[in-house]
């Protein structure tokens, strides 16, 4: 069989080939690696950085029987230097087994840190490294980030719990969680941003606030709180859910307004050498709670109108206030106005673009809210007796 | 290409084979003719195949006339209704009309064919070769006294079990017929299936030794004349002694045989020949097996089974998708996880990552080798469970699948998640319908688990490039193994993944290149 | 191999040659690339301008091979140029393709080493690629054929499943303003977008092979067609995703899109190396279609048929390969090969379309 025979010659010189290659050179035992779920960096008391990175322990996860109750189900192990690549091998000194950051999701800094060197340079290995996801978030810590790895209750990954969080968007109280792939391209834009800042209380995690990354410098100027991610969610209209009080004067009881949906839309209008925004905010909702007994019954159209008008003057409350801190306090666009300039003034967006951000804090911008309820939940009216 | 070049050379053989024999044959016959005179015949006859314990000679005088007779033939295998029936009861009890003249030679002929022997098969011989042969295939031999002709009457009488449901492919749905190891019986069986004119049996043999029928079956009006010259061809190049099952011929005519893959169907059922014969191939059936084989095939065909067609066409699809996709996990979910868990474990959702880094915690081997020991114990069982009685075939499974598996877990020798894997696997390749693909894949899946081993995801890919590779040079008979899968033909495409409703299945596979490519109209 | 009744390929499968050779390494820069000139998200108008200018040339090179349905590209250009030109010629297109080869499988190496099996030397990933290239390209041109067949729905598919995965980080804020900047830079970055069409040539080659030779005008337009609408929506989907900063500065912009979203609940949470290792087999098509041209060449130059030139041409191609020496350089060797193909399958098809076209008049006035 002659045709047969540079086949066989090719099978048998592959397999051959085969088995020379028996290193298996890149494979790695999976119950040997360190898998990171999330990192801390810190400045160190000289100068230094700290970083601190979590290992999840699977045994004291899966439902093995060798499982004891006590077991901590992460380790955190730290080192100083002064990039993340050395303080990686530093840790690899003290531990066994290879790093695999595969499976990181959250990157938290300290505050002191982002305030002295660029959020890009000090992410660039995350940016750059194949293994670590693009999706993985990164978060800014009010006080030390690594203690924010931290959790006394059993079976909690904090690293994991801080993504979970993140990612439920339940309220319009947080940000709209960022990957870190648009942090790239924010950075690389000059644009500033919101980062997510999470604070401790009691030892634990919480979600309060947001650090305002200027663009030029990348470096985190200030803070806004939770009622000015509020207004920051409702210019951009990327909140989901949340609640939004309904009553104006003191004397009333608490009626919120529940959002289910939220648009808005930054309109640039340029006229000759001046521009200006206006900002049309709709959203749709419900009653949920409603404790005034001296209001008139849901079951009037007037009723509904009168909280309608309550939600939408606190929601103007919130957006100008926020409006006014990012002209003002921090002189950043953080809201997306410069974005629509570019797409709908190209040229304009030419000239400005350089010191968009001084620009912005005295070009006036003006709000048109809306708030439709559409539903009151299952009780119309209240009994007064 | 390769055949018809082989073929030219081996026709040499063949022809310088045929001049020997001529060169031979007149000596021998010339000494080997029957005489007419009894004694010396018998003692001739005797002197070839009397040694034999078997061999029975019985002469008589036939009736009244006194002229001696005597029937040779074997004890056990000739038919012995037809000896105490009818040629023991004809002969004794012939009185020939007295007409004057003695029976002699011519006259004497007509009379036992014409009026004495009462059996429907007679043939008349005179070499001693053709008796000893006819003999030995189970015929009985009749010498008269004063004739020359030696009749031969009558056929083996075989035992044969009774035509059941084959046991390697059983349907849900569909006849319980399943081919016998008669010959005959099994022709029978495809002649019963419809009255179509054109079903061409035809016959030849092969064994130099043991000469056993080989029947060439197919649709006179279908088959492609291309394809029915090339499967003569290659039964003609078998020279081997003998052969004790389809299955030498399966190996001696197949393309290629260093493929894993099988390039010949086999099966016991006639209905699936019946099929394959109206799809315009070509079926051939061994005296003394059950399987028939049925050429040429591709893999697509190897994983169809009759019952595709006796569901209903929604029901049908599915379970060919189904088919598929087991073929694909037992073909690729080991090395797959082997891939995954020691190459790319970033690819896996966290969850399941951390619930395999636990259970693995503690198994002292790599994956690789930790899946060669469950894959390799599995073959074991499955090799034990085959050849012990059945039921004791079932008790192995239990004991080796449960408790080996569960012990092997506890004692912390493999991983839980890898007795899934492997257990899935093996399962998967049982919902193929023919055993040998099964086997194919189940070869496959150790080259694949080593490449996997060495290069992760992209030695997956490698080896699936590889197995493409030769997929798509792999012919049987002139018929690329992959088709219908590509090249891409969209009405051979309704009967491929998806089964269409019978009543647009109006053509036959254009791939087969029929002569009436008409199914329905 | 000769070109017997069995050799013939059907004009779905010419288009399947047409469209894998097209796809390739390119793809996962094709981002980048395309935008390098332009600046402006606007680079999926410029695929699509490209596009229809590469159809057309297409179109020209299949009435070329139409006036000698029976030879390939190798052997009429001797009837056009002469012996000796057209034999140079012949030999300049095949260094072309032992390069190409070369380019995708060192690029098929390098993203391997890289996302795949950091620490496997370079070699070790090469060897087995490119033996397995060789065992099928002895099967000739119908078995490559059906293996396109295959490859082709399974990677392009998962390639569009994905991609459609990540749609939620679409944002058509990115993509806009369209034509902010004039139509200038767009036509800037036409010639770039134009060389990642490079491979429809392949149409000088397996023409000879068709079966069918009459209704072939939609061979060349789907050919082009498929991968045209493909790159398009690459662009489109990439850019409106990680926008033009991002894709600009990325090395594999392709790849970081992939990489940079995560879907739970499913086998898998990412997709970057699946879809790498899915491309792989694209690559493989682009190099065995690459190394079967190759050598058809030689054997048709020098009218040997031996597998003897498959064997001497894989280590020249691995040879060939391991010329970069770092990515940059391969990169470099890139750009040199789709300059290189500009003038070679741009300009000369033209030129010998208008070489024939005079002869032909020579012959009538005669």
């Amino acid at each position: 069989m002659k045709k047969c025979k540079p086949l066989l010659r090719n099978s048998f010189v592959s397999m051959l080939l085969l088995f020379l290659l028996s290193g298996c050179w890149s494979s790695k035992s999976i119950e040997d690696l360190n898998i990171t779920v999330g990192s801390a960096i810190d400045k160190s008391k000289d100068g230094k950085i700290r970083s601190t990175l979590q290992y999840v322990i699977p045994q004291a996860i899966g439902n093995s029987s060798s499982k004891s109750p006590q077991q901590k189900s992460y380790t955190n192990v730290s080192a100083t230097g002064i990039s993340l690549e050395p303080i990686g091998w530093e840790t690899t000194l003290r531990r066994e087994g290879p790093i695999s950051g595969a499976h990181q999701k959250a990157v938290i800094i300290g505050q002191d840190l982002a305030r002295d060197e660029p959020i890009r340079e000090l992410t660039d290995l995350y940016f750059r490294v194949i293994d670590l996801r693009g999706s993985t978030l990164i978060f800014i810590s009010k006080g030390e980030a690594a203690r924010t790895l931290e959790s006394k209750e059993a079976g909690v990954i904090p690293a994991r719990r801080l993504v979970e969080i993140a990612e439920q968007e339940l309220t319009t109280r947080a940000l709209k969680p960022l990957p870190l792939i648009k942090i790239w391209g924010k950075s690389n834009s000059q644009t500033s941003f919101l980062l997510q800042l999470i604070d401790l209380k009691k030892g634990e995690i919480e979600f309060n606030g947001a650090a305002v990354i200027k663009g030029r410098t990348n470096k985190m100027i200030g803070i806004l709180n939770k009622e000015e991610i509020e207004g920051i969610n409702w210019i951009t209209g990327e909140g989901k859910s949340g609640a939004v009080k309904a009553f104006q004067k003191a004397s009333d009881k608490p009626t919120y307004y529940q959002i289910e949906s939220m648009k808005s839309k930054i309109k640039p209008h340029v006229t000759g050498d001046r521009i200006s925004f206006n900002v049309k905010i709709e959203s749709e909702g419900k009653i949920t709670e409603y404790w005034n007994p001296h209001f008139k019954p849901a079951f009037k159209n007037k009723t509904i109108k009168h909280i309608e008008n309550a939600a939408e003057k606190e929601v103007m409350r919130l957006v100008v206030n926020t409006t006014k801190k990012m002209q003002k306090e921090f002189g950043v666009d953080v809201g997306g106005f410069g974005n629509q300039l570019r797409i709908q003034y190209p040229n304009v967006w030419k000239n400005v673009k350089d010191n968009w951000d001084e620009k912005f804090s005295e070009i006036p911008i003006t709000y048109d809210v809306s708030i439709t309820i559409k539903d009151y939940g299952m009780i119309g009216s209240k009994k007064n007796k | 290409m390769k055949w018809r070049k082989l073929n030219k050379s081996q026709m040499k053989i063949e022809e310088s084979a045929k001049k020997a024999k001529q060169d031979k044959q007149p000596f021998q016959e010339s000494i080997n003719e029957m005489t007419g005179n009894l004694t010396a015949d018998l003692n001739l006859i005797r002197k070839e195949i009397g040694h034999n314990s078997d061999v029975t000679f019985r002469e008589f005088q036939m009736g009244t006339t006194g002229i001696r007779i005597a029937i040779i033939f074997i004890d056990g295998f000739a038919d012995a209704d037809v000896i105490n029936n009818h040629i023991l009861v004809d002969f004794m009890s012939a009185s020939p009309k007295e007409t004057g003249h003695p029976l002699k030679n011519s006259s004497l002929k007509e009379y036992i064919k014409n009026q004495a022997l009462s059996v429907s098969g007679l043939n008349e011989i005179r070499t001693l070769k053709d008796i000893t042969s006819g003999v030995m295939f189970g015929s009985i031999a009749i010498l008269v006294d004063g004739l020359e002709d030696v009749f031969l009457v009558g056929g083996a009488k075989v035992k044969t079990r009774n035509i059941d449901e084959p046991p390697t492919e059983s349907l849900v749905r569909g006849p319980r017929v399943g081919f016998i190891e008669n010959l005959k019986d099994n022709t029978a069986l495809l002649r019963r299936h419809g009255k179509d004119q054109n079903l061409s049996i035809i016959s030849s043999q092969v064994g130099e030794r043991s000469k056993k029928e080989l029947v060439i079956i197919y649709m006179k009006d279908i088959v492609d004349p291309h394809l029915l010259e090339e499967v003569k061809q290659r039964i003609s190049k078998i020279k081997i002694d003998d052969v004790h099952d389809s299955s030498y011929i399966e190996q001696l005519i197949e393309d290629n045989f260093l493929s894993p893959f099988p390039q010949v169907q086999s099966t016991e059922r006639p209905d699936r020949v019946m099929g394959a014969l109206m799809e315009g191939r070509v079926a051939l059936l061994l005296d003394g097996s059950p399987f028939a084989l049925i050429v040429p095939v591709t893999f697509h065909m190897l994983l169809q089974s009759p019952e595709d067609y006796y569901e209903r066409w929604m029901a049908a699809t599915l379970i060919r998708i189904l088919r598929y996709f087991s073929a694909f996990i037992s073909l690729f979910v080991p090395s797959l996880y082997i891939a995954f868990i020691s190459f790319h474990p970033g690819l896996i959702p966290t969850k399941l990552i951390f619930s395999i880094a636990a259970t693995r915690e503690g198994v002292p081997f790599p994956p690789l080798i930790e899946a060669l020991i469950m894959e390799v114990s599995i073959e074991v069982l499955r090799e034990a469970g085959l050849r012990l009685p059945k039921p004791i075939g079932q008790s192995i499974g239990i004991v080796g699948g449960l408790v080996i598996g569960e012990a092997a877990v506890q004692a912390g020798i493999v991983s839980p998640i890898m007795v899934i894997v492997v257990a899935v696997t093996a399962i998967s390749s049982f919902t193929l319908p023919q055993y040998n693909v099964g086997v194919a894949l189940r070869i496959l899946r150790f080259a694949s688990m080593l490449f996997a081993s060495v290069f992760g995801l992209y030695g997956v890919v490698l080896f699936f490039l590889l197995l493409c590779s030769h997929l798509v040079r792999l012919k049987s008979f002139g018929i690329p193994y992959v088709s219908p899968a590509v090249s891409f033909r969209l009405s051979d495409w309704k009967d491929f993944m998806i089964r269409v409703p019978l009543f647009l299945m109006k053509r036959r596979p254009k791939l087969l290149h029929p002569k009436d490519s008409v199914r329905k109209r | 191999m000769t070109s017997s009744s069995l050799d013939r390929i059907t004009s779905y499968q010419a288009v399947m040659f047409i469209t894998n050779f097209i796809f390739g390494a390119g793809i996962l820069t094709l981002p980048r690339t395309t935008t390098e000139k332009i600046k402006t998200p606007d680079s999926w108008i410029a695929i699509i301008v490209s596009g229809l200018i590469i159809t057309l040339v297409a179109v020209i090179i299949l009435k070329l091979c139409q006036r000698y349905p029976d030879e390939t590209f190798y052997q009429f250009n001797q009837k056009l140029l002469g012996k000796w030109i057209g034999s140079l010629l012949s030999l300049t297109v095949i260094c072309y393709y032992i390069a190409l080869s070369a380019y995708e499988v060192r690029t098929m190496a390098e993203t391997t080493r890289l996302f795949l099996l950091q620490g496997t030397p370079t070699w070790a990933i090469m060897m087995p690629f490119l033996w397995i290239g060789l065992y099928l390209v002895q099967g000739g041109v119908n078995a490559i054929a059906r293996l396109l067949e295959i490859i082709f729905p399974i990677s392009v598919l998962f390639f569009l499943l994905v991609m459609f995965l990540g749609i939620e980080l679409f944002e058509v804020d990115n993509l806009r303003p369209v034509l902010g900047s004039g139509v200038k830079p767009v036509l800037k970055g036409v010639t770039s977008s134009s060389l990642s069409f490079a491979g429809f040539e392949i149409l000088l080659f397996i023409y000879m092979f068709m079966k069918e030779k009459n209704k072939v005008t939609k061979v060349p337009l789907l050919g082009v067609g498929i991968p045209f609408i493909f790159y398009t929506m690459t662009v489109v989907i990439v850019i409106g995703s990680i926008s033009v900063d991002v894709v600009l500065s990325q090395t594999w912009p392709v790849l970081t899109f992939i990489r940079s979203f995560e879907i739970t609940g499913l086998l898998f949470e990412r997709f970057d190396s699946l879809i790498l290792v899915i491309w792989i087999m694209q690559i493989f098509a682009t190099y065995v279609i690459a190394l079967f041209i190759a050598t058809l060449g030689l054997n048709q130059i020098f009218s040997k048929s031996t597998h003897a030139f498959i064997y001497s041409l894989i280590p020249l191609i691995y040879l060939v390969s391991m010329i970069p020496k770092n990515i940059n350089e391969v990169f470099k060797m890139a750009d040199m090969i789709s300059n290189f193909s500009l003038y070679l399958f741009f300009i000369m098809p033209l030129v010998l379309f208008i070489i024939s076209k005079v002869k032909e008049r020579k012959y009538e006035k005669m």
